[in-house]
């Protein structure tokens, strides 16, 4: 009993030296993962309907930040406030294939 | 934000209802691996170890991005408040910093420190790669760029603004360059870009969760000098203050 309780300061700092996962180890996301909400939950959108600037004015202020891209001559804007509704938004533009994420 | 195109493979993501490291993960729906939102690399299943294509998009303004793009399209619909919050301008945006890079390779530059240098020159991520990163207090945009030209490391010093536009001179050639597009914009170097990098505003506490404090780079504290001072761990060049 006496030699367990010697051994347990040892056994913590056995435990403070071992190295940590690391981060983006599959070793790591399988201790570290939840499951929080089931899976499709959030209501990711796939090639959603978009509207011109005039349109969006009439719902955004002007201080409220945007995701922007423009890629092959086309520009395309997230409002960050929507794509919290999402999380992600599958999307393109100049008919490249995107994901959006926030 | 990434190319959905693996290969010959265009993929769809959905939310896979998971939390790791705080943060959201993807799966896509033509092979099920799991995706990390924060890298775009697949952990696990049948495209483990594959990495989307990182994209230059921004966060700015509405009424600055109407402006720039009036031809833009935009979504619209229900708005909530999600897990990187509201960006907001003002000091809640000091609960965020701009991450750099791609991937594994990233560092964080605090708000804190981007609001009062609007610009910075760096070590590289990778050798040979050094960064000049700039951002803007006003609209909230911030970019990062390699400032090397032609195997030549660039080295900057602010100019005197030019319609109310930050403008830095490059030292060996005088010419004078746009920090948010990367681009020199009169001079002897007029015309030439420099490469792109990766730069995404994150939630401070979010970013430490998954890559640590190593780092980040924010002001010291307490600064002794405005502008003056050295972010910790020190940026290799000075940016501006005020």
């Amino acid at each position: 009993m006496t030699r367990s309780l010697l051994l347990l300061p040892l056994l913590f700092l056995g435990a403070r030296l071992l190295p940590a996962q690391e981060p983006f180890s599959e070793e790591d996301f399988q201790r570290n993962a939840r499951q929080v909400v089931p899976r499709d939950a959030f209501p990711v959108l796939t090639d959603p309907e978009m509207v011109d600037v005039r349109r969006a004015s009439e719902e955004l202020r002007d201080d409220e930040p945007v995701i922007g891209l423009v890629l092959n001559g086309e520009a395309r804007a997230w409002p960050i406030s929507v794509m919290g509704s999402h999380e992600l938004v599958n999307d393109r533009i100049g008919g490249i294939p995107i994901a959006v994420s926030w | 934000m990434y190319g959905r195109t693996l290969g010959d493979r265009v993929l769809e993501f959905g939310h896979q209802g998971i939390l790791y490291r705080n943060s959201f993960v993807m799966y896509d729906k033509q092979t099920e691996s799991l995706w990390l939102h924060v890298t775009g690399e697949a952990l696990q299943g049948p495209l483990k170890g594959s990495k989307l294509e990182f994209l230059p998009s921004v966060v700015v303004p509405w009424g600055l991005w109407k402006l720039r793009h009036p031809g833009s399209r935009v979504l619209l619909g229900r708005k909530a408040r999600g897990m990187m919050g509201a960006f907001a301008l003002g000091r809640a945006r000091e609960l965020y910093g701009l991450s750099v890079g791609q991937g594994r390779r990233v560092r964080l530059y605090t708000w804190k420190l981007l609001s009062r240098r609007r610009w910075l020159q760096d070590e590289g991520l990778e050798e040979g790669r050094p960064l000049l990163v700039a951002a803007d207090p006003e609209t909230g945009l911030g970019r990062a760029w390699v400032r090397v030209l032609d195997g030549r490391t660039l080295v900057f010093e602010e100019a005197a603004p030019e319609d109310g536009a930050l403008r830095l001179r490059d030292r060996d050639s005088g010419s004078l360059w746009d920090p948010f597009q990367g681009r020199c914009v009169s001079g002897k170097r007029r015309g030439a870009e420099l490469p792109w990098v990766p730069a995404t505003f994150w939630l401070l506490e979010r970013w430490k969760g998954f890559f640590g404090e190593a780092g980040i780079r924010d002001l010291p504290a307490p600064e002794k000098k405005e502008g003056t001072g050295t972010a910790a761990p020190a940026p290799a060049g000075e940016g501006g203050g005020r």
